[in-house]
């Protein structure tokens, strides 16, 4: 596929591939300077060149306040920029950030600068991982040299604070310091709940075993958090970066360290009276609610009470009614039954049947020898009486 | 609150010390506690308490020293 492009879209594409590529942002280029031009703008111009080759810079004013030297052509330098692609031009050049001469002293810097700017790739300096010092550590580790002024400083104004001071004792210059801070370091790890490593205030070769790769991996496996307190104020190291935190001086960072006795002691005082104070309202609470429970405990009882009472009372009156019927049901058929006997037995109903009940002056006769003839005889109907006199007796029909 | 036993106390730093009591308050203010459960964490909590001002006033700088000795003028 060809395309074509214009200019613009072309140089916009290349501009696009050149910063975009990480590897060449804040970096370091080393050559000689020439071509200088100090624009009336401030802004200034230069080529940065070897032996083979040569590429476009340019610092602009802002910059400027960083240079501590007057670009002049032949120097050699160092440059810390971007590589940036000038689109009206189609040139590729350095915005240059930071200058510095390249003496002897330079390769140094340039290694510095390179081994801090790898660390912090790798994460040592992230403010994320830094750890907040232990109010009231039980043990306080010092990494220092035993016969330093550092050490005095540290433990005069740690003075009689309620903790272990342990001094693991390092070198803190010549060739052998770095691995020796670093194991020092090590040493402390269980043992220590923070850690000041430090020095005195020297010459920049002096501070150097702070700005080693041991120290600061050293510092960084740390499992208590670390206080940097190397030389002076102005000082500032590798080490520094890695620390939890830094302290301008090794008496700041013992400052930093020590625990506040005087808070600590308020605090308790504080603590005392919260603990006094929620567990009387804990009590109060619990006996508000005692009493309410009580209260709604009486009032659900005596609801279900009534409710149970009242189910009584309906259950009892079921009873007595069903009872009741019961009884009279019973009563009326009992009723009943003694009428239906008493009809049948009643003389009475015999008589509605055509029946009548002969009686004579001695009763009732119930056989025909009973009565004599000429006698008389009282008959007695449903309907009525008659009084009868016999006329003549007959011999037995049966 | 199976931590609070009374045993611990002599033992416990500062620092410990300090984190169970404000363990402690916080259940207390919390109030989620029995009654039985709060006098238990008050008691435990005054203890400690009387246990740090206790660490706070035997206070003397202990200072020592992980390989060699103690430089002259540091030691007493």
């Amino acid at each position: 596929m060809n395309r074509v492009f214009n200019v613009s879209e072309l140089n916009s594409r290349i501009r696009e591939r050149l910063t975009t590529d990480l590897r060449l942002c804040d970096l370091w280029a080393r050559g000689e300077l020439s071509n200088v031009v100090n624009h009336r703008s401030g802004h200034r111009y230069f080529t940065l060149k070897d032996g083979d080759s040569q590429i476009s810079c340019v610092l602009f004013r802002g910059y400027s306040g960083g240079l501590d030297f007057e670009l002049e052509n032949g120097l050699n330098v160092l440059v810390y920029g971007d590589v940036e692609f000038y689109r009206p031009r189609g040139q590729v050049q350095i915005l240059v950030k930071a200058a510095r001469r390249d003496s002897g002293l330079g390769d140094k810097h340039l290694e510095l600068e390179m081994l801090k700017e790898r660390l912090a790739a790798e994460g040592l300096f992230d403010a994320e991982r830094k750890r907040p010092i232990p109010a009231y550590p039980a043990c306080i580790g010092v990494v220092t040299s035993p016969d330093g002024a550092a050490l005095r400083d540290v433990l005069r104004v740690l003075g009689s604070c309620p903790a272990r001071i342990v001094i693991s004792p390092a070198q803190v210059q010549g060739e052998s310091a770095p691995e020796s801070i670093a194991s020092a370091i090590s040493a402390l790890q269980g043992t220590a709940d923070v850690i000041i490593v430090g020095r005195g205030g020297g010459s920049a070769e002096d501070l150097s075993p702070f700005n080693s790769e041991l120290v600061a991996r050293a510092i960084f496996r740390s499992s208590c958090p670390v206080v940097s307190a190397v030389g002076h104020e102005t000082d500032v190291t590798i080490a520094d970066f890695v620390a939890d935190a830094r302290a301008p001086t090794p008496s700041a960072a013992a400052e930093m360290v020590r625990p506040d006795v005087e808070r600590l002691r308020e605090g308790l005082v504080g603590i005392e009276a919260r603990m006094a104070r929620s567990l009387s309202a804990n009590l109060d609470r619990r006996r508000a609610r005692f009493a309410d429970l009580g209260r709604a405990l009486s009032g659900r009882r005596m609801r279900g009470i009534v409710s149970e009472q009242r189910q009584n009372v309906d259950r009892i009156t079921d009873r007595l009614i069903s009872a009741e019927d019961r009884r009279v049901e019973g009563l009326s058929g009992r009723l009943e039954l003694a009428q239906g006997k008493l009809d049948s037995l009643s003389p009475l109903s015999t008589l509605f049947r055509g029946y009548c009940i002969a009686l004579t002056d001695r009763g009732l006769a119930r056989r025909a020898s009973e009565v004599a003839a000429g006698e008389l005889l009282e008959l007695i109907f449903a309907d009525g009486e008659l009084l009868c006199r016999v006329i003549e007796k007959k011999a037995d029909r049966r | 609150m199976t931590e609070m036993t009374d045993a611990a106390s002599d033992d416990l730093s500062l620092e410990g010390s300090l984190a169970e009591l404000e363990k402690i308050v916080r259940a207390l203010e919390e109030g989620d506690l029995t009654l039985e459960e709060s006098l238990k964490a008050f008691e435990r909590g005054v203890s400690l308490v009387r246990r740090c001002n206790s660490l706070l006033d035997g206070a003397e700088q202990k200072i020592e020293i992980l390989t060699g000795d103690l430089p002259e003028d540091l030691a007493r």
